[in-house]
């Protein structure tokens, strides 16, 4: 495998980052570990330091590691290549390699100046580490290795405020660290004056550029700081929407707020706020999944998606519940017939007392038997998901015309309420909007949500693709955004191979004039 | 011919050590030969296929396409060669213009800034049916803006209202305002008639702008508002000061949302508050900071960007925004999300929210009334809203009307 072919293992290795195969990326970083052992020509260290920075951006650091000590042991090391080995070491838990890695960085005359910041403020969190680790073991922590830290992230942020900001967060949150453990740093600014600091500098930036992912992340820290959970959250959620915050930005922010600043996700007004957005955001880019409250998806799917892609729990908890106002009409004898549900009188009679009324089909139920429909007398009405059976007392309104009928019937049913309407005129729509029917196509109580579009409408008529059968006739056809009744299913239409139903606006118009 | 008609294509550069060794260099001061060296390299970067108009946001760039188009177009004629469409092409390599170089920049010195004018406090009452005919970066006066004037015209259900984004090419001059943005002008009896200020306008100081165009429509100022029992709708000049509000806007604004009293704001601008294809517009989100994060701005329209995007509602604003910024000028299709094959039909694609910028529909697909390439450019139309009391309906037409989207921007009762 000649060096040439190297860009094309380099696309690879991008790609099956991309899709998360860790296996794989392992093996080209094998592949090419192999190839430097045997191949005269040295490897280019441009794309070695590609590979590295994509490996990081997933954290993937055994393949870093690998990589970065094949470089060193071929002598060609670079500061850059040291600080990702030093990083991965870290990571990996070897943090006295990685102090001494780091130290040959700081002393090396051929670092550039990056090298050593990054190096410097990596010493910072060597000591950072074992400070927490020795704390998570449940051992007493070295107040020494907390001011090593500080004094390493506070020198590099000290020499140049605004360019070492993330630096200077880190002092922050040790600072912060240190009052909660009751140890003393006198020699530095207080917690909230340093945040202040950081937050201003890093907001005057963003007056005239958009931030990248490091900055919107250290003023979410400063906001942690000054104790605004709020703030905190909308630099959360614009942090973990940035295109350059990937696997590994995300977990160090994660790391940051759960072991130094001692963040939780129950009882916890900051944590509650901030750890499942990153955890969510972290899983995305890891390629895994996450398992969440309903409460908490409902709350998610809303403020990420919008509504337009996803069904909310409790858009669907909506349509159970209509589901109560919804019932089987059939003959004494029991045999099918059709659908009801349940209206507010004054809905469609506004001079007419209150009272909740039943409606269906002229065709279902009329006193004068239009299209063979049941006598009132003779048609029974099932409440199954309350279990409840009630005889029409009187038919109040019917108008085969809008092929409509109301009836009174002679019971309550428990905790069902009249259906709510969608009183505007429906428009077509593109993309065609949705309906839905709940209806008694058979015994049971179904739902109807599949291939649901309307076609066309007009004030007289909507059509709509829903599938019914026989007993849908008298069935709600509800919009799709909540549930609201837009028209009253009457038949299937092959002219326009449709369903169609009578618009809610016209039913109203016919009821108000007829009375 | 009319200027309307006329684009610069740029035949290519040789590098600015040539152009500065030129013996036409010479003649200029080196700061302004820096600087035509730097627009000509932002020149060469935008210049698509042969025979197509094209530009960029740059101020010296579209000074130059109108300067070498008209103003040296109408001193030596023979520059302007006949292309597709009726259109006149001036081709010109950098020796050529150099040649120009000295005259051009006397002219951009003449340039001076229109004084600003602030809106009178009466608000204009608009019914409350109102249908809007929307559009942006329309004053090409080729393409599909001349098919967008002929459909709004053509449109049985009159629009009450027309009004145009801002941006017209290259510059904004007199003629280039009179021609390609008011003589093709979709005038609808009996409508109002509004246009905004754009950053192309204002190349020119706007004076064309102030001095023309709003006249023409009894337009006061470059911001106004109007009215009815359900809606207010402010239209913002955004490019008097680029990317920004200049004067008392923002208190203006404030003002009106002060009188909102159960009704909606809609406003509609040259600039973007936010985007995911273009800058964003810090400037103006912070001078409108406490109506947005005060949830008071129900909608906003906006242009500049030569896309039409339809993004999800702002969580933190609870904002719906567009941007309606296609209608008439090329511009590329957006390979680089989409990739380079252009989808069968108009489409509307959709792309993930990035920062507090929501995620969005984008507008892709190809534009036949581009011949000369209609595979790399994206489809000109505009916007149809209809404010019916309390709702506002949407819809996108491609440039011969077709619908291409259309739903009720007001969903809960």
């Amino acid at each position: 495998m000649p060096w040439n072919d190297l860009p094309a293992l380099d696309r690879k290795l991008t790609e099956t980052l991309n899709a998360f195969d860790w296996g794989i990326a392992a093996a080209i970083i094998g592949e090419v570990v192999t190839q430097m052992r045997t191949d005269p020509d040295p490897i280019p260290l441009v794309t070695v330091n590609r590979m590295l920075r994509r490996l990081r951006r997933k954290r993937q650091f055994a393949p870093i590691q690998q990589l970065a000590e094949e470089v060193i042991a071929s002598g060609r090391a670079t500061g850059e290549v040291r600080r990702h080995y030093a990083q991965a070491l870290i990571d990996n838990g070897r943090l006295p390699r990685a102090e001494q890695e780091l130290m040959v960085i700081l002393a090396s005359s051929t670092s550039l100046p990056k090298d050593l910041s990054e190096a410097q403020g990596l010493i910072g969190r060597v000591y950072k580490q074992r400070y927490v680790d020795a704390t998570r073991a449940g051992f007493s922590p070295s107040a020494g290795d907390l001011q090593r830290s500080l004094a390493a992230y506070w020198e590099k942020y000290d020499q140049n405020p605004s360019a070492n900001y993330w630096h200077g967060i880190n002092v922050v949150a040790l600072l912060a660290r240190a009052t909660r453990d009751g140890l003393s740093t006198p020699d530095y600014p207080s917690v909230h004056e340093l945040a202040g600091r950081i937050v201003a500098s890093i907001e005057a930036v963003e007056e005239d550029n958009e931030l990248n992912a490091w900055q919107i992340a250290t003023a979410m820290e400063g906001h942690v700081a000054l104790q605004d959970p709020e703030r905190a959250a909308l630099r959360a959620l614009e942090y973990t929407s940035s295109f350059d915050a990937d696997a590994f930005e995300i977990f160090s922010t994660q790391r940051q707020l759960r072991e130094v600043w001692g963040l939780i996700e129950r009882g916890d007004p900051m944590g509650e706020r901030l750890l499942p957005i990153l955890d969510a955001a972290l899983l995305r880019r890891q390629g895994g999944t996450i398992t969440i409250t309903a409460v908490e998806a409902n709350r998610r799917l809303e403020e990420n998606y919008g509504n337009d892609r996803f069904n909310t729990v409790a858009w669907f908890q909506d349509g159970l519940d209509r589901c109560r106002s919804i019932a089987r009409v059939a003959s004494v004898g029991g045999a099918g017939k059709g659908t009801g549900w349940l209206v507010n009188s004054r809905d469609f009679f506004p001079a007419e007392p209150e009272r909740t009324l039943l409606i269906t089909n002229a065709h279902v139920i009329n006193a004068k038997g239009f299209r063979n429909a049941l006598h009132p007398e003779d048609a029974k009405v099932q409440f199954q998901m309350s279990s409840v059976t009630f005889n029409v007392r009187r038919e109040v309104w019917s108008c085969p015309d809008v092929d409509a009928t109301f009836v009174e019937l002679n019971g309550t049913v428990p905790n069902a309420t009249p259906l709510p309407l969608y009183s505007r005129k429906v428009r077509m729509t593109v993309p065609p909007s949705r309906v839905y029917i709940i209806g008694h196509p058979g015994d049971v109580l179904m739902f109807s949500l599949q291939d649901s579009q309307i076609v066309q409408c007009t004030d007289q008529l909507l059509h709509y693709r829903t599938p019914t059968q026989g007993g849908s006739s008298g069935s709600p056809v509800f919009e799709a955004m909540g549930w609201r009744v837009v028209a009253l299913h009457h038949a299937a239409v092959d002219s326009v191979s449709a369903n169609e139903g009578i618009p809610i606006a016209r039913l109203r118009e016919a009821t108000v004039i007829s009375t | 011919m009319a200027h309307k008609n006329r684009f610069l294509t740029f035949l290519g550069r040789q590098g600015s050590e040539k152009l500065e060794s030129a013996p036409e260099a010479g003649e200029l001061e080196p700061e302004l030969l820096t600087e035509l060296s730097r627009a000509l390299q932002v020149l060469e970067a935008a210049q698509g296929p042969r025979g197509v108009m094209n530009g960029t946001e740059d101020e010296t760039v579209s000074l130059l396409q109108t300067f070498l188009t008209q103003e040296a177009g109408d001193q030596r004629p023979e520059i302007l060669q006949p292309a597709s469409g009726a259109t006149l092409e001036a081709k010109m390599d950098e020796h050529d213009i150099l040649g120009w170089a000295k005259s051009f920049f006397t002219w951009v010195k003449g340039v001076t800034k229109h004084d600003w004018i602030e809106a009178p406090p009466e608000i204009t009452r608009i019914p409350n049916k109102t249908r809007v005919a929307l559009f942006g970066d329309w004053g090409s006066g080729l393409y599909g803006a001349p098919e967008i004037a002929k459909r709004i015209v053509g449109t049985a259900d009159r629009y009450q209202l027309v009004l145009h984004l801002g941006d017209t090419y290259y510059s904004g001059t007199e003629s280039e305002v009179k021609e390609r943005l008011l003589d093709g002008w979709p005038g609808v009896e009996g409508a109002i008639n509004r246009t905004l200020n754009g950053n192309h306008e204002m190349y020119t100081g706007g004076k064309a702008y102030y001095d023309f165009a709003l006249p023409r429509f009894g337009q006061k100022a470059s911001y106004f508002a109007l009215e009815n029992d359900k809606w207010i709708l402010a239209g913002l000049d955004t490019a008097y000061s680029d990317h920004d509000l200049y004067g008392g806007q923002a208190q203006w604004l404030t003002g009106l949302a002060s009188r909102l009293d159960g009704r909606r704001l809609v406003l509609f601008s040259h600039h973007q508050p936010f985007s995911l294809l273009d800058s964003q517009g810090p400037k103006l989100v912070k001078k409108l900071s406490s109506l947005l994060s005060g949830k008071r701005i129900f909608a906003w329209y906006w242009g500049h960007e030569h896309h039409c995007v339809l993004y999800d509602q702002h969580g933190p604003w609870d904002l719906r925004g567009r941007c309606v910024g296609h209608g008439g000028f090329p511009y590329f299709r957006e390979g680089r999300i989409f990739g380079d094959q252009a989808p069968s039909k108009t489409e509307f694609r959709r792309v993930g929210g990035r920062n507090l910028v929501p995620a969005a529909k984008i507008l892709d697909g190809i534009n036949p009334l581009i011949p000369e390439a209609p595979e790399k450019y994206g489809p000109h139309g505009y916007m149809t809203l209809e404010f019916d009391d309390d709702d506002l309906f949407e819809t996108v037409h491609d440039a011969r009307g077709d619908v291409l989207y259309a739903q009720p921007l007001t969903e809960k009762e």
